[in-house]
């Protein structure tokens, strides 16, 4: 994978992540889709581990700077690093062992990639936070309502990733990922 | 030469491992540690707000933000409270208003009438001319308050409405000179004529029972020039009347002369017809009744003064 044509893309979709949330989400439940999930779901489904690993880390990383957590009694909000991090990275390693079970190819298995992803990672940085919580008691967490808003972005993240898809999928090529490309004489694998 | 896996360090095989877990570890930090992430996020943000920040905009522009539902409540709580006040506090406007009008038309009374004993007791009209077919007007004022038959009824002390002729103790009913069952009253025309000092013509009026009351005024000559003294339209016309009227009333303004015609009924006398500046005396929504100190009722419909 080329890292380059890797931090463009991702350059492009935190914008896209950051500027759209606001009109995309539902109400005021927090339910809004993901963009940047979809790239990892895509570096997974035809990156080496070693570079799917540290792209998720990576994405993790930014997002953690870039989403900042509300603090307890109206204090303000506080960036911790670790809850996305984390969980793009164990995320990650899911859908590589799972890609074998779908057809990479085909937008609609990056949508499904993406929304079982979005949804383990976000389960687990909902638990980091609340480990977090557990031990500095400090950071505004409710799970009830957070959890369901983690659900629903999964699947809204389900549902846009596939129109995502029909952009990325032919694009991959520039990031190098060859292997999401058809090969007119060789065998898919 | 390329390197193989055991020369790779111990770093660079598990960089990724390391990574997460030192971020895990910062994550665990307490709060005030981890300022400093603030000042990483900050060129991280500037760096994607060249796509994020047009993105935001647009979603500001299509989807302005809503307050949520308890911000919506309060919102609407504070609103139906400014409602609430803004109200309260014209309706105070409007009464201080109507306190400081009355209480300078009850000067203004005194003044105009310093040797006569009466207590201005302003009211509203209950029901008007509409109501009562009769023109009768029914006031919420009653013997409680001093008001007894003859109580003269006026529109802020300056223009006669009529005179009450029913009262009980919480309520009296004020017949206005227009009805055609108020009876004649005598009246004084005050003649201006230019260079000339004001001449008072008396005369009896009737009502006509179309709002306006008709009589004749006295033949008079001027002195000086020993021409008649005719009335002009425009002129004001008061109340003199002392044998039907008490005292608090006289001078009070009846109306002003609407047209002048010779009198039928005698050639060297004018007849005029004169209108009450309010247009319907029946119809007021609040009177000032001249409550005198003493019994001064007088029986309603009597005969008004001849010229």
């Amino acid at each position: 994978m080329t890292w380059v044509g890797f931090a463009l893309l991702t350059w492009v979709l935190l914008g896209l992540e950051l500027g759209l949330r606001r009109m995309l989400e539902i109400g005021s439940t927090g339910i809004a889709p993901s963009f940047v999930f979809p790239l990892i779901a895509l570096v997974a489904m035809a990156g080496t581990p070693g570079m799917v690993h540290r792209a998720a880390l990576i994405l993790g990383l930014l997002m953690d700077l870039l989403s900042p957590v509300a603090l307890a009694d109206g204090r303000g909000e506080v960036v911790v690093l670790g809850p996305c991090a984390l969980g793009y990275l164990v995320a990650a390693h899911f859908m590589l062992n799972s890609r074998g079970l779908i057809v990479r190819r085909n937008p609609l298995s990056l949508g499904l990639m993406a929304m079982a992803g979005h949804a383990i990672a976000g389960i687990l940085a909902l638990f980091f936070l609340f480990i977090r919580k557990w031990i500095q008691g400090d950071v505004a967490i409710g799970a009830g309502a957070q959890l369901l808003a983690v659900l629903g972005s999964a699947v809204y993240t389900g549902l846009i990733a596939p129109l995502q898809g029909l952009v990325m999928i032919p694009l991959a090529s520039t990031i190098g990922l060859q292997s999401l490309q058809q090969r007119r004489f060789a065998r898919t694998r | 030469m390329m390197k193989t896996y055991s020369s790779q360090s111990f770093f660079s095989r598990n960089a990724v491992a390391i990574v997460a877990g030192g971020a895990a570890l910062l994550g665990l930090l307490p709060a005030k540690w981890l300022g400093w992430l603030g000042g990483v996020r900050e060129p991280v943000a500037v760096l994607v707000a060249p796509v994020s920040g047009p993105l935001q905009s647009l979603s500001g522009w299509l989807r302005p933000a809503e307050p949520t539902h308890a911000e919506a409540q309060e919102l609407r709580q504070l609103r139906e409270q400014r409602d609430t006040f803004e109200r309260l506090y014209l309706q105070s406007l409007e009464d201080i208003r109507k306190l400081e009008t009355m209480s300078a038309d009850m000067a203004r009374f005194r003044q105009a009438n310093p040797g006569v004993r009466v207590d201005p007791l302003v009211r509203s009209v209950i029901a008007d001319g509409g109501d009562l077919s009769s023109g009768i007007v029914k006031v919420r004022a009653g013997t409680s308050d001093g008001v007894t038959t003859g109580t003269v009824a006026t529109v802020r002390g300056e223009h006669l409405v009529g005179r009450v002729v029913t009262v009980n103790g919480k309520t009296c009913m004020v017949q206005p000179i227009t009805t055609k069952s108020a009876g004649a009253l005598g009246v004084v025309v005050l003649v201006t004529m230019p260079g000339q000092p004001t001449r008072g013509l008396l005369g009896a009026l009737k009502p006509v029972g179309d709002g306006t009351l008709a009589g004749d005024v006295k033949y008079e000559l001027d002195p000086t020039t020993m021409a008649p003294v005719t009335p002009r339209v425009g002129d004001n016309v008061r109340l003199r009347d002392d044998e039907s009227w008490p005292s608090a009333a006289q001078n009070l303004l009846v109306g002003t002369v609407e047209s002048i015609a010779p009198s039928p009924s005698d050639p060297n006398r004018q007849r005029i017809v004169v209108k009450p500046r309010i247009a319907r005396l029946d119809r007021v929504g609040e009177v000032m009744l001249l409550v005198t100190a003493e019994p001064g009722s007088v029986p309603g419909g009597g005969s008004g003064g001849t010229p």
